[in-house]
Protein backbone atom coordinates (compact mmCIF):
# COMPACT_ATOMS: atom_id res chain seq x y z
CA UNK A 1 0.00 0.00 0.00
CA UNK A 2 2.98 2.30 -0.43
CA UNK A 3 1.49 3.97 -3.51
CA UNK A 4 -1.74 4.60 -1.58
CA UNK A 5 0.18 6.28 1.25
CA UNK A 6 2.37 8.24 -1.18
CA UNK A 7 -0.64 9.60 -3.07
CA UNK A 8 -2.47 10.51 0.14
CA UNK A 9 0.55 12.40 1.43
CA UNK A 10 0.90 14.37 -1.79
CA UNK A 11 -2.77 15.17 -2.36
CA UNK A 12 -4.30 15.76 1.05
CA UNK A 13 -3.44 19.45 1.40
CA UNK A 14 -5.21 20.47 -1.82
CA UNK A 15 -8.20 18.36 -0.89
CA UNK A 16 -8.30 19.88 2.59
CA UNK A 17 -8.30 23.44 1.23
CA UNK A 18 -11.25 22.84 -1.12
CA UNK A 19 -13.12 20.95 1.60
CA UNK A 20 -12.75 23.97 3.87
CA UNK A 21 -14.10 26.19 1.09
CA UNK A 22 -17.21 24.00 0.75
CA UNK A 23 -17.72 23.72 4.52
CA UNK A 24 -17.30 27.48 4.87
CA UNK A 25 -19.78 28.20 2.11
CA UNK A 26 -22.36 25.82 3.62
CA UNK A 27 -21.91 27.27 7.10
CA UNK A 28 -21.90 30.84 5.79
CA UNK A 29 -25.13 30.40 3.82
CA UNK A 30 -27.08 28.60 6.55
CA UNK A 31 -25.79 30.45 9.62
CA UNK A 32 -25.22 33.84 8.02
CA UNK A 33 -27.89 34.17 5.31
CA UNK A 34 -30.77 31.80 6.12
CA UNK A 35 -32.15 33.67 9.21
CA UNK A 36 -32.17 37.00 7.36
CA UNK A 37 -33.84 35.38 4.38
CA UNK A 38 -36.55 33.81 6.56
CA UNK A 39 -37.15 37.16 8.30
CA UNK A 40 -38.06 38.78 5.00
CA UNK A 41 -40.75 36.14 4.44
CA UNK A 42 -43.55 38.29 6.01
CA UNK A 43 -42.90 41.08 3.52
CA UNK A 44 -42.88 38.77 0.52
CA UNK A 45 -46.01 36.96 1.73
CA UNK A 46 -47.88 40.23 2.32
CA UNK A 47 -47.13 41.15 -1.25
CA UNK A 48 -48.37 37.75 -2.40
CA UNK A 49 -51.57 38.25 -0.30
CA UNK A 50 -52.54 41.20 -2.48
CA UNK A 51 -52.68 38.88 -5.52
CA UNK A 52 -55.75 36.76 -6.32
CA UNK A 53 -55.88 33.61 -4.14
CA UNK A 54 -55.51 31.26 -7.11
CA UNK A 55 -52.33 33.01 -8.13
CA UNK A 56 -50.89 32.76 -4.63
CA UNK A 57 -51.86 29.11 -4.46
CA UNK A 58 -50.11 28.45 -7.72
CA UNK A 59 -46.91 29.71 -6.19
CA UNK A 60 -47.67 28.59 -2.65
CA UNK A 61 -45.91 25.29 -2.63
CA UNK A 62 -42.73 26.65 -4.12
CA UNK A 63 -42.75 29.61 -1.79
CA UNK A 64 -43.18 27.23 1.14
CA UNK A 65 -40.14 25.29 -0.06
CA UNK A 66 -37.97 28.29 -0.65
CA UNK A 67 -38.68 29.78 2.75
CA UNK A 68 -37.49 26.73 4.57
CA UNK A 69 -34.23 25.14 5.55
CA UNK A 70 -34.64 22.53 2.78
CA UNK A 71 -35.39 25.06 0.06
CA UNK A 72 -32.45 27.18 1.00
CA UNK A 73 -30.15 24.17 1.35
CA UNK A 74 -31.20 22.98 -2.11
CA UNK A 75 -30.58 26.45 -3.56
CA UNK A 76 -27.00 26.40 -2.23
CA UNK A 77 -26.35 22.92 -3.55
CA UNK A 78 -25.51 24.08 -7.05
CA UNK A 79 -22.50 25.87 -5.59
CA UNK A 80 -21.48 22.99 -3.31
CA UNK A 81 -21.63 20.81 -6.42
CA UNK A 82 -19.45 23.23 -8.35
CA UNK A 83 -16.77 23.41 -5.65
CA UNK A 84 -17.08 19.70 -4.95
CA UNK A 85 -16.58 18.98 -8.64
CA UNK A 86 -13.47 21.18 -8.76
CA UNK A 87 -12.17 19.38 -5.66
CA UNK A 88 -12.63 15.86 -7.02
CA UNK A 89 -11.62 16.72 -10.58
CA UNK A 90 -8.42 18.06 -9.04
CA UNK A 91 -7.88 14.83 -7.14
CA UNK A 92 -8.60 12.66 -10.19
CA UNK A 93 -6.38 14.67 -12.51
CA UNK A 94 -3.60 14.99 -9.95
CA UNK A 95 -3.34 11.33 -9.00
CA UNK A 96 -3.87 9.79 -12.41
CA UNK A 97 -1.67 12.16 -14.43
CA UNK A 98 1.06 12.55 -11.79
CA UNK A 99 3.68 10.40 -13.51
CA UNK A 100 2.72 11.73 -16.94
CA UNK A 101 3.02 15.37 -15.79
CA UNK A 102 6.23 14.89 -13.92
CA UNK A 103 7.67 12.62 -16.63
CA UNK A 104 8.36 9.73 -14.29
CA UNK A 105 6.24 6.98 -15.81
CA UNK A 106 9.46 5.00 -16.27
CA UNK A 107 10.18 5.29 -12.56
CA UNK A 108 6.84 3.96 -11.36
CA UNK A 109 6.16 1.43 -14.10
CA UNK A 110 9.50 -0.34 -13.79
CA UNK A 111 8.79 -1.09 -10.15
CA UNK A 112 7.69 -4.64 -9.34
CA UNK A 113 4.01 -3.84 -9.17
CA UNK A 114 1.20 -4.69 -11.58
CA UNK A 115 -0.34 -1.69 -13.30
CA UNK A 116 -3.76 -2.87 -12.15
CA UNK A 117 -2.52 -2.65 -8.57
CA UNK A 118 -1.08 0.85 -9.14
CA UNK A 119 -4.42 1.96 -10.59
CA UNK A 120 -6.24 0.38 -7.65
CA UNK A 121 -4.09 2.06 -5.00
CA UNK A 122 -4.45 5.45 -6.68
CA UNK A 123 -8.21 4.97 -6.90
CA UNK A 124 -8.39 3.97 -3.26
CA UNK A 125 -6.36 7.04 -2.22
CA UNK A 126 -8.67 9.31 -4.23
CA UNK A 127 -11.82 7.71 -2.80
CA UNK A 128 -10.40 8.01 0.71
CA UNK A 129 -9.88 11.75 0.26
CA UNK A 130 -13.36 12.15 -1.22
CA UNK A 131 -14.88 10.09 1.56
CA UNK A 132 -13.22 12.16 4.29
CA UNK A 133 -14.25 15.42 2.63
CA UNK A 134 -17.85 14.23 2.31
CA UNK A 135 -18.01 12.83 5.83
CA UNK A 136 -17.31 16.37 7.05
CA UNK A 137 -19.86 17.86 4.64
CA UNK A 138 -22.56 15.41 5.74
CA UNK A 139 -21.75 15.96 9.43
CA UNK A 140 -21.96 19.73 9.04
CA UNK A 141 -25.17 19.50 6.99
CA UNK A 142 -26.88 17.35 9.60
CA UNK A 143 -25.66 19.51 12.48
CA UNK A 144 -27.02 22.64 10.76
CA UNK A 145 -30.26 20.84 9.94
CA UNK A 146 -30.72 19.95 13.63
CA UNK A 147 -29.91 23.50 14.68
CA UNK A 148 -31.88 25.48 12.09
CA UNK A 149 -34.74 23.36 10.74
CA UNK A 150 -38.05 23.30 12.64
CA UNK A 151 -39.43 20.02 14.07
CA UNK A 152 -40.40 17.42 13.01
CA UNK A 153 -36.96 16.52 11.64
CA UNK A 154 -36.59 13.98 8.84
CA UNK A 155 -32.98 12.96 9.47
CA UNK A 156 -33.12 10.21 6.82
CA UNK A 157 -34.15 12.63 4.10
CA UNK A 158 -31.57 15.21 5.16
CA UNK A 159 -28.87 12.55 5.12
CA UNK A 160 -29.82 11.42 1.61
CA UNK A 161 -29.74 15.04 0.41
CA UNK A 162 -26.29 15.62 1.91
CA UNK A 163 -24.89 12.37 0.51
CA UNK A 164 -26.02 13.33 -3.00
CA UNK A 165 -22.96 15.58 -3.18
CA UNK A 166 -20.72 12.51 -2.94
CA UNK A 167 -22.61 10.81 -5.78
CA UNK A 168 -22.34 13.87 -8.01
CA UNK A 169 -18.65 14.07 -7.15
CA UNK A 170 -18.14 10.44 -8.18
CA UNK A 171 -19.43 11.26 -11.68
CA UNK A 172 -17.18 14.32 -11.97
CA UNK A 173 -14.23 12.35 -10.57
CA UNK A 174 -14.61 9.66 -13.23
CA UNK A 175 -14.61 12.35 -15.95
CA UNK A 176 -11.36 13.74 -14.53
CA UNK A 177 -9.70 10.30 -14.31
CA UNK A 178 -10.67 9.64 -17.91
CA UNK A 179 -9.18 12.96 -18.98
CA UNK A 180 -6.00 12.32 -16.97
CA UNK A 181 -5.42 8.88 -18.48
CA UNK A 182 -6.38 9.65 -22.08
CA UNK A 183 -4.97 13.17 -22.54
CA UNK A 184 -1.50 13.22 -24.02
CA UNK A 185 -0.51 15.79 -21.44
CA UNK A 186 -2.12 17.75 -18.63
CA UNK A 187 -0.64 21.22 -18.38
CA UNK A 188 -2.31 22.42 -15.20
CA UNK A 189 -4.28 20.32 -12.76
CA UNK A 190 -6.07 23.24 -11.09
CA UNK A 191 -6.89 24.90 -14.43
CA UNK A 192 -8.30 21.74 -15.96
CA UNK A 193 -10.19 20.87 -12.76
CA UNK A 194 -11.80 24.32 -12.68
CA UNK A 195 -12.74 23.96 -16.35
CA UNK A 196 -14.39 20.59 -15.69
CA UNK A 197 -16.27 22.04 -12.69
CA UNK A 198 -17.54 25.06 -14.62
CA UNK A 199 -18.51 22.95 -17.63
CA UNK A 200 -20.81 21.03 -15.27
CA UNK A 201 -22.12 24.33 -13.89
CA UNK A 202 -22.87 25.70 -17.37
CA UNK A 203 -24.69 22.52 -18.40
CA UNK A 204 -26.75 22.77 -15.23
CA UNK A 205 -27.61 26.43 -15.92
CA UNK A 206 -28.51 25.57 -19.51
CA UNK A 207 -30.77 22.78 -18.34
CA UNK A 208 -32.58 25.08 -15.84
CA UNK A 209 -33.02 27.72 -18.50
CA UNK A 210 -34.28 25.53 -21.34
CA UNK A 211 -36.10 22.96 -19.16
CA UNK A 212 -35.34 20.43 -21.86
CA UNK A 213 -35.72 16.98 -20.27
CA UNK A 214 -33.26 15.22 -22.56
CA UNK A 215 -30.55 17.70 -21.60
CA UNK A 216 -30.65 16.42 -18.04
CA UNK A 217 -29.04 13.16 -19.12
CA UNK A 218 -25.83 15.03 -19.86
CA UNK A 219 -26.03 17.30 -16.81
CA UNK A 220 -24.12 15.57 -13.99
CA UNK A 221 -25.13 18.15 -11.34
CA UNK A 222 -28.77 17.25 -11.97
CA UNK A 223 -28.45 13.45 -11.87
CA UNK A 224 -29.16 13.53 -8.15
CA UNK A 225 -31.96 16.01 -7.45
CA UNK A 226 -31.21 17.22 -3.95
CA UNK A 227 -34.72 18.75 -3.58
CA UNK A 228 -36.35 15.40 -4.29
CA UNK A 229 -34.02 13.77 -1.77
CA UNK A 230 -34.71 16.38 0.91
CA UNK A 231 -38.50 16.61 0.57
CA UNK A 232 -39.39 13.16 -0.74
CA UNK A 233 -36.47 11.00 0.38
CA UNK A 234 -35.70 9.61 -3.07
CA UNK A 235 -33.75 10.08 -6.29
CA UNK A 236 -35.10 9.49 -9.81
CA UNK A 237 -34.08 6.07 -11.07
CA UNK A 238 -33.33 6.89 -14.75
CA UNK A 239 -30.83 9.58 -13.76
CA UNK A 240 -29.27 7.48 -11.01
CA UNK A 241 -28.76 4.73 -13.57
CA UNK A 242 -27.27 7.21 -16.04
CA UNK A 243 -24.86 8.41 -13.37
CA UNK A 244 -23.85 4.85 -12.51
CA UNK A 245 -23.31 3.87 -16.15
CA UNK A 246 -21.31 7.02 -16.96
CA UNK A 247 -19.11 6.64 -13.87
CA UNK A 248 -18.42 2.94 -14.28
CA UNK A 249 -17.86 3.21 -18.03
CA UNK A 250 -15.36 6.07 -17.68
CA UNK A 251 -13.48 4.32 -14.88
CA UNK A 252 -13.45 1.03 -16.78
CA UNK A 253 -12.09 2.69 -19.93
CA UNK A 254 -9.46 4.52 -17.88
CA UNK A 255 -8.43 1.25 -16.22
CA UNK A 256 -8.20 -0.45 -19.60
CA UNK A 257 -5.97 2.30 -20.99
CA UNK A 258 -3.82 2.66 -17.87
CA UNK A 259 -3.03 -1.05 -17.66
CA UNK A 260 -2.28 -1.53 -21.36
CA UNK A 261 -0.83 1.64 -22.83
CA UNK A 262 2.66 1.65 -24.31
CA UNK A 263 4.87 4.08 -22.45
CA UNK A 264 6.99 5.87 -25.07
CA UNK A 265 10.54 6.97 -24.34
CA UNK A 266 10.84 10.65 -23.48
CA UNK B 1 25.11 -20.70 -16.83
CA UNK B 2 21.64 -19.77 -18.02
CA UNK B 3 20.60 -16.75 -19.96
CA UNK B 4 19.82 -13.57 -18.08
CA UNK B 5 18.05 -12.17 -21.15
CA UNK B 6 16.83 -14.10 -24.13
CA UNK B 7 14.78 -12.77 -27.01
CA UNK B 8 13.53 -14.71 -29.96
CA UNK B 9 12.39 -12.87 -33.07
CA UNK B 10 11.25 -10.04 -30.83
CA UNK B 11 9.35 -7.53 -32.95
CA UNK B 12 7.65 -4.25 -32.16
CA UNK B 13 5.78 -2.01 -34.55
CA UNK B 14 4.27 1.30 -33.47
CA UNK B 15 1.28 1.19 -35.76
CA UNK B 16 3.02 0.88 -39.10
CA UNK B 17 6.27 2.44 -37.93
CA UNK B 18 9.17 0.07 -37.38
CA UNK B 19 10.43 -0.31 -33.82
CA UNK B 20 12.45 -3.53 -33.86
CA UNK B 21 12.29 -6.56 -36.15
CA UNK B 22 13.23 -10.16 -35.31
CA UNK B 23 15.66 -9.25 -32.56
CA UNK B 24 17.49 -12.30 -31.22
CA UNK B 25 19.58 -11.69 -28.14
CA UNK B 26 21.08 -14.05 -25.59
CA UNK B 27 22.79 -12.35 -22.66
CA UNK B 28 24.63 -14.78 -20.37
CA UNK B 29 24.26 -14.48 -16.63
CA UNK B 30 27.15 -12.54 -15.15
CA UNK B 31 28.35 -10.77 -18.29
CA UNK B 32 28.37 -7.11 -19.22
CA UNK B 33 26.64 -6.99 -22.53
CA UNK B 34 26.87 -3.97 -24.76
CA UNK B 35 24.05 -2.91 -27.01
CA UNK B 36 25.11 -0.38 -29.52
CA UNK B 37 23.60 1.46 -32.42
CA UNK B 38 22.85 4.96 -33.63
CA UNK B 39 19.90 6.92 -32.25
CA UNK B 40 16.60 5.54 -33.45
CA UNK B 41 18.03 2.11 -34.21
CA UNK B 42 15.78 0.36 -31.68
CA UNK B 43 17.88 0.11 -28.52
CA UNK B 44 15.33 1.78 -26.29
CA UNK B 45 12.45 -0.09 -27.92
CA UNK B 46 14.17 -3.40 -27.12
CA UNK B 47 14.86 -2.34 -23.55
CA UNK B 48 11.35 -0.99 -22.98
CA UNK B 49 9.85 -4.21 -24.29
CA UNK B 50 12.02 -6.19 -21.88
CA UNK B 51 10.85 -3.96 -19.02
CA UNK B 52 7.18 -4.28 -19.92
CA UNK B 53 6.83 -0.56 -20.64
CA UNK B 54 5.68 -1.37 -24.16
CA UNK B 55 3.99 -4.46 -25.51
CA UNK B 56 5.72 -6.56 -28.16
CA UNK B 57 4.03 -7.11 -31.51
CA UNK B 58 5.38 -10.64 -31.86
CA UNK B 59 8.22 -12.92 -30.79
CA UNK B 60 9.36 -13.78 -27.30
CA UNK B 61 11.36 -12.13 -24.56
CA UNK B 62 12.39 -13.65 -21.27
CA UNK B 63 14.52 -12.61 -18.33
CA UNK B 64 15.98 -15.30 -16.05
CA UNK B 65 13.77 -17.77 -17.89
CA UNK B 66 10.58 -15.86 -17.05
CA UNK B 67 8.29 -14.32 -19.65
CA UNK B 68 8.63 -10.54 -19.81
CA UNK B 69 4.89 -9.95 -19.97
CA UNK B 70 3.41 -12.74 -17.86
CA UNK B 71 6.01 -12.65 -15.08
CA UNK B 72 6.69 -8.94 -15.21
CA UNK B 73 6.36 -8.29 -11.49
CA UNK B 74 8.73 -11.10 -10.50
CA UNK B 75 11.24 -9.98 -13.12
CA UNK B 76 11.12 -6.31 -12.13
CA UNK B 77 11.93 -7.14 -8.51
CA UNK B 78 15.32 -8.39 -9.78
CA UNK B 79 15.95 -5.60 -12.29
CA UNK B 80 17.49 -2.18 -11.83
CA UNK B 81 16.90 0.30 -14.63
CA UNK B 82 18.62 3.57 -15.40
CA UNK B 83 17.17 5.56 -18.31
CA UNK B 84 19.10 8.09 -20.34
CA UNK B 85 17.17 11.04 -19.01
CA UNK B 86 15.99 10.99 -15.43
CA UNK B 87 12.89 12.78 -14.20
CA UNK B 88 11.36 12.51 -10.77
CA UNK B 89 8.48 13.91 -8.78
CA UNK B 90 8.51 17.62 -7.93
CA UNK B 91 8.86 18.87 -4.39
CA UNK B 92 10.81 15.85 -3.20
CA UNK B 93 14.18 15.44 -1.57
CA UNK B 94 16.47 12.76 -2.98
CA UNK B 95 16.16 10.70 0.19
CA UNK B 96 12.33 10.75 0.05
CA UNK B 97 12.33 9.62 -3.56
CA UNK B 98 14.82 6.85 -2.79
CA UNK B 99 12.82 5.68 0.21
CA UNK B 100 9.71 5.60 -1.93
CA UNK B 101 11.62 3.63 -4.55
CA UNK B 102 12.92 1.22 -1.87
CA UNK B 103 9.40 0.68 -0.53
CA UNK B 104 8.59 -1.36 -3.65
CA UNK B 105 11.14 -4.04 -2.78
CA UNK B 106 10.87 -6.56 -0.01
CA UNK B 107 14.20 -5.71 1.57
CA UNK B 108 15.76 -3.02 3.69
CA UNK B 109 17.76 -0.77 1.37
CA UNK B 110 18.68 1.98 3.86
CA UNK B 111 22.32 0.99 4.22
CA UNK B 112 22.75 0.51 0.49
CA UNK B 113 21.30 3.95 -0.27
CA UNK B 114 23.80 5.52 2.09
CA UNK B 115 26.74 3.58 0.63
CA UNK B 116 25.87 4.48 -2.96
CA UNK B 117 25.29 8.14 -2.09
CA UNK B 118 28.72 8.22 -0.42
CA UNK B 119 30.47 6.69 -3.43
CA UNK B 120 28.80 9.19 -5.77
CA UNK B 121 29.09 12.11 -3.28
CA UNK B 122 25.40 12.83 -3.53
CA UNK B 123 23.63 15.10 -1.03
CA UNK B 124 20.49 13.16 -0.16
CA UNK B 125 18.76 16.02 1.62
CA UNK B 126 18.63 18.29 -1.40
CA UNK B 127 15.45 18.71 -3.41
CA UNK B 128 15.75 16.87 -6.72
CA UNK B 129 14.34 19.75 -8.77
CA UNK B 130 17.14 22.01 -7.46
CA UNK B 131 19.84 19.58 -8.57
CA UNK B 132 22.11 19.82 -11.61
CA UNK B 133 21.62 17.34 -14.43
CA UNK B 134 24.61 15.33 -13.21
CA UNK B 135 23.28 15.10 -9.66
CA UNK B 136 19.82 14.08 -10.88
CA UNK B 137 21.58 11.34 -12.79
CA UNK B 138 23.27 10.24 -9.59
CA UNK B 139 19.87 9.95 -7.92
CA UNK B 140 18.91 7.77 -10.89
CA UNK B 141 21.95 5.57 -10.40
CA UNK B 142 21.24 5.08 -6.69
CA UNK B 143 17.58 4.46 -7.53
CA UNK B 144 18.55 1.78 -10.04
CA UNK B 145 21.00 -0.01 -7.77
CA UNK B 146 19.59 0.36 -4.26
CA UNK B 147 17.89 -3.06 -4.21
CA UNK B 148 21.04 -4.90 -5.39
CA UNK B 149 19.40 -6.13 -8.60
CA UNK B 150 20.53 -9.30 -10.39
CA UNK B 151 20.12 -7.59 -13.75
CA UNK B 152 21.05 -3.98 -14.39
CA UNK B 153 19.69 -2.34 -17.53
CA UNK B 154 21.36 0.91 -18.54
CA UNK B 155 19.95 2.93 -21.43
CA UNK B 156 22.48 5.58 -22.51
CA UNK B 157 23.47 6.05 -18.88
CA UNK B 158 26.43 8.39 -19.15
CA UNK B 159 24.80 11.47 -20.67
CA UNK B 160 25.05 14.33 -18.19
CA UNK B 161 27.90 12.79 -16.20
CA UNK B 162 31.27 14.50 -16.27
CA UNK B 163 34.28 12.33 -17.20
CA UNK B 164 35.35 11.88 -13.60
CA UNK B 165 31.88 10.78 -12.56
CA UNK B 166 31.66 8.52 -15.61
CA UNK B 167 34.70 6.73 -14.31
CA UNK B 168 33.19 6.35 -10.84
CA UNK B 169 30.02 5.10 -12.50
CA UNK B 170 31.86 2.48 -14.58
CA UNK B 171 33.74 1.33 -11.46
CA UNK B 172 30.43 0.99 -9.66
CA UNK B 173 28.91 -1.04 -12.49
CA UNK B 174 31.98 -3.26 -12.64
CA UNK B 175 31.76 -3.86 -8.90
CA UNK B 176 28.10 -4.79 -9.24
CA UNK B 177 29.12 -7.17 -12.00
CA UNK B 178 31.79 -8.77 -9.79
CA UNK B 179 29.08 -9.21 -7.16
CA UNK B 180 27.25 -11.32 -9.73
CA UNK B 181 24.95 -8.87 -11.49
CA UNK B 182 24.40 -9.13 -15.22
CA UNK B 183 24.52 -5.81 -17.06
CA UNK B 184 22.85 -4.76 -20.29
CA UNK B 185 24.47 -1.54 -21.38
CA UNK B 186 23.05 0.39 -24.29
CA UNK B 187 24.94 3.25 -25.85
CA UNK B 188 25.67 4.98 -29.11
CA UNK B 189 29.25 5.62 -28.07
CA UNK B 190 31.54 2.77 -29.12
CA UNK B 191 34.35 3.71 -26.76
CA UNK B 192 32.10 3.43 -23.71
CA UNK B 193 30.97 -0.02 -24.64
CA UNK B 194 34.51 -1.17 -25.43
CA UNK B 195 35.56 0.04 -22.02
CA UNK B 196 33.49 -2.31 -19.89
CA UNK B 197 31.62 -4.85 -21.99
CA UNK B 198 32.41 -8.50 -22.63
CA UNK B 199 30.29 -8.83 -25.75
CA UNK B 200 28.40 -6.40 -27.88
CA UNK B 201 25.38 -6.58 -30.17
CA UNK B 202 25.10 -4.00 -32.90
CA UNK B 203 21.63 -2.87 -33.90
CA UNK B 204 20.75 -0.89 -36.97
CA UNK B 205 17.34 0.09 -38.28
CA UNK B 206 15.60 -2.24 -35.85
CA UNK B 207 17.66 -5.34 -36.62
CA UNK B 208 20.71 -6.90 -34.98
CA UNK B 209 23.44 -6.70 -37.60
CA UNK B 210 26.31 -8.18 -35.64
CA UNK B 211 27.22 -9.81 -32.36
CA UNK B 212 30.84 -9.92 -31.29
CA UNK B 213 33.13 -10.24 -28.32
CA UNK B 214 34.90 -7.03 -27.45
CA UNK B 215 38.26 -8.74 -28.08
CA UNK B 216 37.11 -9.60 -31.55
CA UNK B 217 35.90 -6.06 -32.07
CA UNK B 218 39.26 -4.72 -30.97
CA UNK B 219 41.12 -7.03 -33.31
CA UNK B 220 38.92 -5.90 -36.11
CA UNK B 221 38.74 -2.36 -34.98
CA UNK B 222 39.02 0.27 -37.62
CA UNK B 223 41.04 3.42 -37.24
CA UNK B 224 40.15 6.59 -39.00
CA UNK B 225 43.30 7.95 -40.62
CA UNK B 226 43.71 11.26 -42.36
CA UNK B 227 46.84 13.12 -43.37
CA UNK B 228 47.97 16.05 -45.47
CA UNK B 229 51.08 15.92 -47.60
CA UNK B 230 53.18 18.78 -48.90
CA UNK B 231 52.14 18.05 -52.46
CA UNK B 232 49.16 16.03 -53.66
CA UNK B 233 49.74 12.27 -53.85
CA UNK B 234 49.21 10.64 -57.20
CA UNK B 235 47.96 7.38 -55.79
CA UNK B 236 47.69 5.99 -52.30
CA UNK B 237 47.34 2.32 -51.52
CA UNK B 238 47.91 0.28 -48.40
CA UNK B 239 46.73 -3.24 -47.51
CA UNK B 240 43.92 -2.89 -44.92
CA UNK B 241 42.90 0.59 -46.00
CA UNK B 242 39.34 1.05 -47.15
CA UNK B 243 37.18 3.94 -48.34
CA UNK B 244 40.27 5.87 -49.46
CA UNK B 245 39.36 9.42 -50.30
CA UNK B 246 41.81 11.91 -51.80
CA UNK B 247 41.15 15.58 -52.06
CA UNK B 248 44.16 17.56 -53.21
CA UNK B 249 46.91 17.13 -50.66
CA UNK B 250 44.54 15.51 -48.15
CA UNK B 251 44.01 11.76 -47.94
CA UNK B 252 41.68 9.91 -45.57
CA UNK B 253 40.66 6.27 -45.12
CA UNK B 254 39.55 3.63 -42.62
CA UNK B 255 42.33 1.27 -41.64
CA UNK B 256 42.11 -2.24 -40.31
CA UNK B 257 45.51 -3.89 -40.03
CA UNK B 258 48.94 -3.77 -38.42
CA UNK B 259 49.49 -0.35 -36.94
CA UNK B 260 53.26 -0.61 -37.60
CA UNK B 261 52.66 -1.08 -41.29
CA UNK B 262 50.51 2.05 -41.26
CA UNK B 263 53.10 4.12 -39.45
CA UNK B 264 55.84 2.78 -41.68
CA UNK B 265 53.92 3.85 -44.73
CA UNK B 266 53.23 7.30 -43.33
CA UNK B 267 56.87 7.75 -42.31
CA UNK B 268 57.83 7.49 -45.96
CA UNK B 269 55.72 10.48 -46.91
CA UNK B 270 56.50 14.10 -46.38
CA UNK B 271 53.61 15.05 -44.10
CA UNK B 272 52.21 18.40 -43.04
CA UNK B 273 49.65 16.89 -40.67
CA UNK B 274 48.36 13.47 -39.62
CA UNK B 275 45.50 12.25 -37.51
CA UNK B 276 44.65 8.71 -36.37
CA UNK B 277 41.39 8.41 -34.42
CA UNK B 278 38.48 6.15 -33.49
CA UNK B 279 35.90 6.19 -36.25
CA UNK B 280 32.37 7.33 -35.52
CA UNK B 281 29.84 4.60 -35.17
CA UNK B 282 28.19 5.70 -38.38
CA UNK B 283 31.41 5.15 -40.26
CA UNK B 284 31.66 1.63 -38.95
CA UNK B 285 28.09 1.02 -39.97
CA UNK B 286 28.91 2.22 -43.43
CA UNK B 287 31.26 -0.68 -43.47
CA UNK B 288 28.53 -3.10 -42.51
CA UNK B 289 26.60 -1.96 -45.50
CA UNK B 290 29.54 -2.42 -47.82
CA UNK B 291 30.22 -5.87 -46.36
CA UNK B 292 26.60 -6.74 -46.92
CA UNK B 293 26.75 -5.63 -50.54
CA UNK B 294 30.03 -7.47 -51.09
CA UNK B 295 28.53 -10.69 -49.75
CA UNK B 296 25.35 -10.36 -51.76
Amino acid sequence: MNVFRFELRRAWVGAAVWTLVILGLLGGLIIGALPAFLDSRAGVEAMLGSFPPAFAAAFGLEMDNLFSFGGFYTFGFLYYSLFGAILVAGIGLDLFSREKREKCMDFLLTKPRRRSRLFGEKLLAALTLMFCSNALFVAESLALYRAYAPAPLQMGYALLAAVSLFFTELVMFSIAVFAAVFARRIRSVSGTATAIGFAGFLLSALHSLLEEAALRYITPYQYFDVGKAFFEGRFETPYVLTAAVVTLALLALSYWKYTRADIPAL
Amino acid sequence: MGHAIETNKLTKYYGKARGIVDVDLAVEEGEIFGFIGPNGAGKSTTIRTLLGLIKKTSGNASIFGMDCEKDKVKILSEVGYLPGEVFYYDRMRAIDLLRYSASFYKKDCTQRIKELADVLSLDLNKKIEDMSLGNKKKVGIVQGLLHSPKLIILDEPTSGLDPLMQRTFFDLIQRENERGATVLFSSHILGEVQRICDRVAIIKEGRIVDLRSIDDLRKNSYKKVSFTTQSPLADFALPGAAQIQQDGAQTSFLYNGDINALLGKLAGLSLVNADVSEPELEEIFLHYYEDGEANA
